[in-house]
């Protein structure tokens, strides 16, 4: 995975997505700005309200002491930049404080920036006990980020600054000499990771060896993986823009207890991929589209990617003068991603090429492609949809998911979870949009675990072809509770599907007969024609297939749980025009 | 020197890649270093090392995640593990299969010819003998073995894999003491242990490996090459 995130290191920064080496976007607090002689303090929040700033990171972590001394350069916690103490820890302050300024005093040397020695001077100078009284009366805590501002440039910015950053690292982490195992020349390997990644909220090494029982042949931390300063640092970089980035990151579980069980997914293509569309913006941004298959929510400055213009896409040969020659070849890499402890753990990686994920997709998109509950037109299902609708938390379903949509892996057991959930009459009969989309889910999950390996049947609709006796089964039972409906005039609080669709879709002979009893007495004569002529045919399609079956195992259970949906779709759909109608 | 080839097979198998060796993550196919040490696990003698030629990819398995409570610390007395319990997870690869092409060089310090070595080879490959359980990887993941019967790796599968790890080179050098091995007449030596690696290619189904390497290797290692 480290190879291929130092080549899509190339490939951000040749799109002037990357932040500078070694730094990252951070929320600061409080401006200390130099105006020529003057020096005042202006607070700029806190929290989300305050818009980050790229600014020099490293890998800080343990308690400080004269030997774990770690400063940020230019931008770091009151601590470090003014010397305000926690309660109780003013010696750690003074020291915290004296590194802040030895840093500065070393880039000041290097650099000879002017800038930099008017922060420095009035480090030194009495002015700083002036802004820490101001920061003090506004209510500023010592953990609270401070950076500076000299004649409207922040010093961050420039790039000596930053080259110096780079080098100071390289110094401080650069120790013996061997074989980078990333770029295969003999070098200085570092001897950890310049700086942490956070995935969903909590911060890692990504090559950590951080207990005793990691370490091997009398190696400590990143030297039981040779890496160079270089490697180390692109890897890192690269990764954390990935981390960061909506277009290239979804969340596919998580808790907020953190730990192992929190995944995160980070995905992108060796190189950018427009292909042309029929859709209103003439072209399709792949990548993004191949997210969307992961989830459908995305962020605000993000385009919500369209399942069913992939779907159109994938399904055309990819050839023409407006597509990209060599698209089968370009390689879509994915790695699922939890922290465990300040390590990386990569529960999940693979490289494919479009050629191949191209079948395996189209074929997902198919196989969960679906009629909306009340007859809107069939669209496919994004796996975060999937997972949210089974509320299943098993982080294992996500990436087997993963697996079936991208490399065309069997699709999970897991998902016949819906078929238990579907029993559940709440579930049947949804009340609000977000119910109504959990069901079309769930129906979509049940779809996928039948049709998926199928050759030719796709199924997205009522099929009244279909000969199959359990989903025969599944249409009657949606019928005999229209019929119900109809001759209660809607007035009914609990249908004949509340009470035996459990039964009738584990036991169809033994529950059908009582239930068409029922409604050819009941309700069957109190409405018209056309229900009566469903039931009819259903019935003589059921009697060549062989009657009810006897029981249904979970296969059986699927297509019957398929036929009552499709069946109630359709229903609803006709319904929804003839009162459209009536309407107008 | 001697050829061999085995072939070898398992349920489960972990290549630990050196930087992800704490949450594991397994390299695709074995590494030479791995391939050597199922050979040294059938037979091995201080008078001949094996050089892994290629390995045969005849079942590349699929990555499988695990996750297990393991420990933090290497075993001291008293030791409780309740206190020590390291939730680890490691992406492995489940059903795999691979044919080993080696060849057996003698050391310095031999004194007998190769032949006699590669018939003692022979006759405990063919009885399904071995000193320690072979393993993949991992010692947690055993391997099967047995002389090769015909199967061939798949011709069609190229992949271009990157830099692998090659193997150890136990460097001496007082200078830079970061742990104590043996050496054939000189006895314990310090130095440290270097880490090789090669750009990994699967063609045809075959990982080639560099003979030029165990030069290298041979170099590093300075008398402890073998003699010719």
């Amino acid at each position: 995975m480290l190879r291929e995130l130092k080549e899509a290191f190339r490939r951000f920064h040749e799109e002037g997505v990357l932040l500078p080496t070694n730094y990252k976007e951070k929320r600061v607090s409080w401006l200390v700005r130099l105006e020529g002689e003057k020096a005042c303090l202006e607070h700029l929040g806190r929290g989300k309200g305050v818009k980050p700033i790229p600014a020099p990171d490293r890998q800080r972590s343990g308690k400080a002491s004269e030997n774990n001394l770690k400063p940020y350069l230019l931008v770091d916690d009151a601590r470090y930049v003014l010397g305000i103490p926690e309660k109780g820890k003013e010696k750690e302050a003074r020291l915290l404080h004296r590194s802040f300024v030895g840093l500065l005093e070393e880039a000041c040397h290097e650099t000879k920036l002017p800038a930099l020695e008017k922060v420095l001077q009035l480090l030194k100078s009495l002015k700083v006990r002036t802004i820490k009284r101001q920061f003090l009366n506004q209510g500023g805590k010592p953990r609270d980020l401070v950076a500076f501002k000299v004649d409207g440039v922040l010093p961050t910015d420039l790039d000596e600054v930053r080259d110096f950053w780079s080098r100071f690292l390289a110094r401080k982490l650069e120790k013996e000499e061997g074989y980078c195992g990333l770029c295969g020349e003999k070098k200085k390997v570092v001897s950890t990771f310049p700086r942490e990644v956070v995935i969903l909220g909590q911060k890692c090494q990504m090559v950590s060896f951080n207990k005793g029982a990691f370490n091997s042949f009398g190696k400590k931390q990143t030297e039981n993986a040779p890496t160079c300063y270089a490697c180390a640092s692109q890897v890192v970089d690269a990764l954390d823009y990935l981390s960061r980035s909506e277009r290239h990151h979804r969340t596919l579980y998580w808790e907020a207890k953190g730990g192992l069980q929190n995944q995160l997914a980070v995905f992108w293509l060796k190189e950018p991929v427009t292909v042309p569309s029929e859709g209103p913006a003439g072209s399709l941004d792949l990548e993004a589209a191949l997210g969307g298959l992961l989830s459908e929510e995305v962020g605000p400055d993000t385009p919500l990617p369209d399942l069913a213009q992939l779907r159109e896409l994938l399904k055309a040969p990819w050839t023409g003068s407006q597509w990209p020659t060599h698209l089968d070849e370009v390689s879509f890499y994915l790695a699922v991603l939890s922290a465990n402890k300040g390590r990386l753990v990569v529960r999940e990686w693979f490289a494919v090429s479009l050629g191949r994920l191209k079948e395996a997709v189209a074929r997902f998109l198919e196989a969960t492609r679906l009629v909306g509950p009340r007859g809107e037109d069939p669209r496919p299902m994004a796996i975060g949809a999937l997972i949210q609708a089974l509320g299943e938390a098993n982080p294992t379903l996500a990436r087997d998911l993963i697996r079936t949509a991208f490399l065309g892996a069997a699709p999970p057991q897991e998902l016949l979870l819906a078929l238990h959930l579907l029993r559940n009459p709440k579930l049947l009969s949804p009340s609000g949009p977000k119910e109504w989309g959990r069901l079309h889910a769930l129906m979509a999950a049940v779809k996928l675990w039948l049709f998926y390996k199928k050759e030719g049947t796709c199924m997205a609709e009522l099929d009244r072809e279909q000969r199959n006796p359990a989903y025969l089964a599944g249409r009657l039972l949606a019928v005999l509770e229209e019929a119900q409906k109809r001759a209660l005039r809607y007035r009914v609080k609990q249908t004949l599907v509340d009470r035996f669709y459990g039964a009738a879709c584990t036991a169809p002979a033994a529950t059908f007969g009582n239930l068409l009893r029922i409604a050819t007495t009941a309700h069957l004569p109190k409405v018209g024609s056309e229900l009566r002529k469903m039931v009819e045919e259903i019935l003589a399609a059921l009697d060549q297939a062989g009657g009810f079956p006897r029981t249904l195992d979970l296969t059986g259970q699927a297509e019957f749980a398929l036929g009552f949906y499709q069946q109630r779709a359709e229903l609803r759909a006709k319904s929804h025009k003839e009162s459209g109608k009536e309407a107008q | 020197m001697a050829g061999v080839t085995v072939k070898v097979w398992g349920d489960f198998a972990c290549f630990s890649r050196p930087e992800f060796k704490v949450e594991r993550v397994s390299y695709p196919v074995p590494t030479p270093s791995a391939a050597r040490g199922i050979l040294e696990a059938i037979f091995w003698k201080p008078e001949f090392r094996y050089e892994v030629r290629r390995i045969g990819i005849l079942k590349m398995g699929t990555p499988f995640a695990i996750l297990r409570n393991e420990v933090e610390n290497h075993m001291v007395q008293p030791f409780f593990v309740e206190d020590k319990r390291q939730q680890r997870a490691s992406l492995v690869l489940k059903g795999v299969a691979y044919l080993i092409e080696a060849e057996m060089v003698l050391r310095p310090q031999a004194t007998d010819p190769i032949a006699k070595y590669w018939e003692q080879f022979a006759r405990r490959l063919e009885r399904g003998q071995y000193h320690h359980t072979p393993y993949l990887g991992t010692r947690e993941f055993p391997a099967y073995f047995a002389p090769p019967d015909g199967e061939e790796p798949d011709g069609s599968l190229d992949l271009d894999l990157g830099p692998m790890l090659f193997d150890i080179a136990f460097v001496e050098d007082p200078a830079r003491p970061q742990l104590t091995f043996k050496r054939p007449g000189k006895g314990e030596v310090k130095g440290y242990a270097l880490p090789l690696f090669f750009h990994a290619r699967i063609k045809g189904g075959w990982l080639e490996v560099p003979k030029e390497k165990y030069q290298e290797l041979y170099r590093l290692e300075g008398g402890h090459a073998p003699g010719t």
